[in-house]
Formats: structure tokens, sequence, C-alpha cells
């Protein structure tokens, strides 16, 4: 798919426009043109799926900006939290909190440092950092008695796991490639564990820290074949998605035993 | 990397992982004669599948990898209809228990603890007795293979004298036995929640009870057994799909091909090890596996938060 790009590039910036999405569509302030497109849409999670990487391009032809931030991020839900205290010589879960707004997927890149083309009150603006997701969050308290710094603790501990699992990631050493301050390229990791749902990607043009243009792009991860049909089946019909797990287990064993008969037992 | 993704876990993982377990769960089971779900379910935790779908799925594995053999005892007639009935109806009661137990626990937050907790308890109880007893018999009798399950003088034990005196006398014409028909119900309501909360088969607490406890022949108990190790994980598997939709059929089936070619394998190495040299060794794996989940359980995590069941969250 790399390949493609330049003749994609070359495409875009022959036709001049292509699924635009500029700042006058968005009400925000805008010097140019920012046109964006990607290698596709939708993200299809069958039986091979292990995660997927979307190359975006785009041009920025006419602006004067001296930085590109995106923003990838995926709805805010809201999510049930365990947090585990010591009981005895046992560590177990001992309080539980409801977690709101918390993106299950959130990453940002830039083409320059952060600090060095935003301001802090910009960058809240436009929720790029960690802390826009932690000033976000509402916490409620489910089971157990709430401890001093329970928010604290949960909000390390989510951005950990979310981290790890690649689903977090602030990124400004220079992933967007910019040529000739008129095309850019760069693409996202979506790892295994990105969940089915829509993506949204977001563009700023930043010009001596203030904001001059800006386009989105939406992204769609969806389970397909036999993953969807499965994960349905277990959730709407259980009764009967049951009922033939243990009948395909039965045929599947007995056939077993019947390819290795007299080996086995 | 040929990983396959499992629609009930909700994760991507490597094919060969999977069917690696499934053939060392199989070699083992075969070279041991143990069912192996107690070897499983931890193993599966212990490559990051959820606990309750590890379970779950497990014993929809287990419905698959009796089936044959339970087929097979059925038509050579060792299994007792009315016994593995009996027994069968306090497994179905205890699995739709234990299942109710899990959701229950999940809600709580809960449930990796207790599952993990009962596992340390019945790991060590049974890699503990069976290290001191194989140890032992290395020690009297290099040369006898002694572990035989015969009834020998403890099936006329205590107990079996005593249930002789409960209510509910039955008798039992294939197993050759009057005895009453509540401690079967029990042992197999007992079976029936560990298989619900551990996903295990429940073979190593049911065919000892059956022959020592109860007093059936040594033949009989294991096709009993059987028979109801297919019908009560069934149950399992049903409730566990109605209840906690923790069932990855994919998962279950991957196991199964990994666990059959292993119990092959299994089969032919247990003819060159001795008796008591086949139990130490699978005593030192499950006291291995206890002190691991043991560890779990009293070191500090590496994290503390973790995402509770039932949510968008994750399981």
């Amino acid at each position: 798919m790399r390949e493609t790009l330049p003749i994609l590039l070359a495409v875009l910036c022959a036709v001049g426009l292509v699924n635009p999405l500029d700042a006058s569509e968005t009400g925000e302030p805008s010097t140019g043109a920012l046109v964006t497109d990607s290698t596709k849409s939708i993200i299809e999670v069958g039986l091979r799926y292990n995660g997927d990487r979307i190359d975006f391009f785009g041009t920025l032809a006419g602006s004067e900006a001296d930085a590109l931030i995106v923003k990838l991020t995926s709805p805010a839900e809201t999510v049930k939290i365990n947090l585990k205290g010591r009981v005895g010589p046992f560590w177990m879960n001992t309080r539980q909190y409801q977690v709101e707004n918390v993106p299950s997927m959130y990453q940002v890149q830039a083409s320059e440092p952060l600090d060095r083309v935003t301001t802090p009150e910009l960058a809240r603006e436009l929720g790029i950092g960690y802390d826009t997701i932690k000033n976000g969050m509402k916490y409620h308290i489910l089971k157990g008695a709430n401890e001093e710094n329970d928010e604290e603790v949960i909000f390390r501990g989510l951005k950990k796991i979310k981290v790890d699992a690649g689903l977090y990631a602030i990124d400004d050493t220079g992933r967007i490639h910019i040529k000739g301050r008129k095309l850019f390229n760069h693409y996202f990791d979506f790892p295994p564990d990105a969940k089915p749902g829509v993506y949204n990607v977001e563009y700023f043009l930043l010009k001596d820290k203030k904001l001059v243009g800006k386009a989105s792009n939406t992204i769609r991860i969806e389970k397909v074949g036999l993953v969807a049909f499965i994960a349905e089946a277990a959730q709407k019909d259980p009764m009967l998605y049951g009922i033939c797990a243990v009948l395909i287990a039965l045929g599947a064993g007995l056939l077993v035993g019947f390819i290795f008969k007299g080996a086995a037992h | 990397m040929f990983n396959v993704y499992l629609p009930i876990a909700d994760m991507s993982i490597n094919f060969f992982l999977v069917i690696g377990i499934g053939g060392l769960v199989g070699f083992l089971s075969g070279l041991f004669g143990v069912g192996g779900g107690f070897l499983l379910t931890p193993l599966m935790m212990m490559i990051g599948i959820p606990p309750a779908v590890a379970a779950a799925s497990d014993s929809n594995q287990i419905v698959a990898s009796s089936s044959s053999a339970a087929f097979g005892h059925w038509r050579l007639g060792n299994v007792d209809m009315k016994m593995g009935l009996i027994i069968l109806a306090g497994g179905v009661v205890g699995g739709t228990v234990g299942v109710h137990l899990v959701h229950y626990l999940r809600a709580m937050g809960n449930f990796e603890f207790v599952m993990k907790m009962v596992y340390v308890l019945m790991l060590g109880t049974i890699g503990g007795s069976m290290f001191v007893e194989s140890l032992k018999a290395i020690r009297k009798a290099p040369q006898t293979e002694s572990f035989e399950m015969d009834q020998g003088d403890m099936s006329q034990s205590g107990l079996s004298r005593l249930f002789s005196r409960l209510p509910l006398q039955m008798h039992f014409t294939k197993s050759h036995l009057r005895t009453s028909a509540i401690f079967p119900f029990l042992i197999g309501f007992l079976v029936g929640v560990l298989a619900a909360i551990l996903g295990v088969g429940g073979g190593f607490i049911m065919v000892p009870a059956m022959i020592y406890v109860i007093g059936m022949p040594t033949i009989t108990a294991i096709g009993t057994d059987l028979f109801q190790i297919v019908m009560t994980s069934a149950n399992v598997t049903l409730q566990q799909a109605i209840t906690n939709h923790t069932v990855d059929i994919g998962l279950a089936l991957t196991l199964l091909m990994g666990s059959v070619v292993g119990a092959q394998f299994g089969v032919r190495a247990s003819k060159y090890l001795r008796g008591e040299q086949i139990r130490i060794l699978l005593s030192i794996i499950v006291l291995a596996m206890m002190l691991k989940l043991l560890l779990d359980l009293v070191l500090p995590p590496d994290n503390v938060v973790s995402f509770a069941a039932g949510v968008s969250g994750g399981h």
C-alpha cells in the first residue's frame, strides 16, 4: 500500500480537492485548504485480524502553517473499573468505580514537538494531551469505600493499560512527514485491541501557536464474516449459540475419536 | 505470525500458541491419564485469555474431548446409567448454581480472585498428596507398579458403611451395590459447581469418590464418570453461554485440535515411565502451577486497575 502513496498524492494534487473538509466547512479560521484522505476508511475484523495500519496523506496547499497535529479518537465511553487493594496477605478488588468519558483509543501525532507549536490553552481547546482526557473523566464509586488518591490511581492505571495495548500514544517526534510545505503523510497503527466502532481523525494546522486550519476524517472498525456472526449469535441468541457450541463440540469430539480410533483409549 | 481473532474473548492470539497449549495438556492427559481441564484453564489465563472466557471455553472443550471416550465406554456397557443420572442431577443443579455464582462474582469484581483461590487450594491438595504418595512409593517399592485403582479394603470404609444407613437407598445393578442416592447427588453437585467456576471436568474428584467412597468397580466408575463429565460440561457450557456470554467455540475447537494430537504422544510416552515416576512428575507440574497462581494473589500487581466485567470496557 505504501508504494501507491506517491501516486495517490500526485492524483490528489492534480485534481486539487478530494473529499475536502476544509476549515470553512467546520467554521474554524483558515488560511488555506487542508485536504486529507486515507488508504482505506474501514478496518475489517475477521478471523485473521491482528491490528491494522492505515496511511493518511493530504495537502497543505496554500497554507503558511508551520506545524500539523493529528488526533485520533474514538467516542468516549463509560467503563467500570476495579481497583485492587490489600486484604491480609492477598491482593483483591476492593473498590469499583464507574468512569465516564474514557476514549477507547486516543493517539496524537505532530510534525513538531507539541510544546514548541502550541500553548497550554490551545492544547486544552483542541483536546491535545493526556491532561485533557484526565480532566474530562467523571468518577462514581459503585462498591467499597473511596480512598483519597483513587482518581489519580485510576487514571494512571487506565493510561498504562491503554498505552501497553497500543491504544493511547502521543508522538511528536516527526511521525508526520511534510514535503515542501505542501504534502504530508503519516500512518496510524490500529492495535488488535482497537474495538469495533467509529474513529475520528482530526487535523489541526498551526502557525505561530495559533490554529489556522482544520479537517477531519473518519475510520470505521467493524467485525465481519465468521467473527461478526459468532459474536452476534453469542449476544443475540445465547441459548441457540450454547446449544450449537455443545453439539459442535460433541460432533467434533466423536469425529476425532473415530479418526484416532483405538489409539486414544 | 499466524494470529486468529477470537470473537468472544475479543482478542487476537497466536494460533500455534493455543494449539501448543492444547497439545501440551493433551500430552499430559495422555501421559498421566487425567482429564487435564484443571491444567488448561490456568494456562489459558497465563496467555491473557480472560478467566471467565477461559473457564467457559474449557468446559466446551471438555465436551468435545470426553465425548468419544464416553461413547466408547457406554457401548462397552461400562456406564452405570442409574448412578450416572443421579450424579448428573447433582451436576446439573451444581453447574447451574456455579454459573450464577460466576455471574455474581464477576459483577462483584472478584471472580478472578475466588477462581484462583479455589485453584490454589485444589491444586495444592491434589499436588501435595500425590507428591507425598508417589515419593513414598518410589522409596518403598522401586520395581513394582503400586498405583492400581482397585477396590481393595477401602471400598468397605467407614464412609460406605455410613451411606448404607442413610435414606434414599437404591440398588445399582451395574455397580453391584446398594447405597444411598444422597452422596452421589452431593458429589455431583460439588463437581458441577467446580466445573462452572474452574472449567474442569472433575474426574480427579469423581473417580476416587466413586471407587473409594461409594464403592463402585473401577471400570464402571471411569465409564460413569466420563458420561457425567460430558453431560455436566455440556450443561455448564450452555449455562455459561446464556448467563455470561463467555463460551468461545473457536477457542474450544482450536484447543481440541491440539489436545487430540498431544494425547496420542502422551499415551506413547507413558509406556517409557513407571507409574510413580509419572505421578511425581504430574505432582510437580501441579504444584508449580499452584505456586504461580498463589504468587499472583500475594505479590503486588503490576497495575491495581483493571476493567470490570460486563461493560464496554472489556471482560
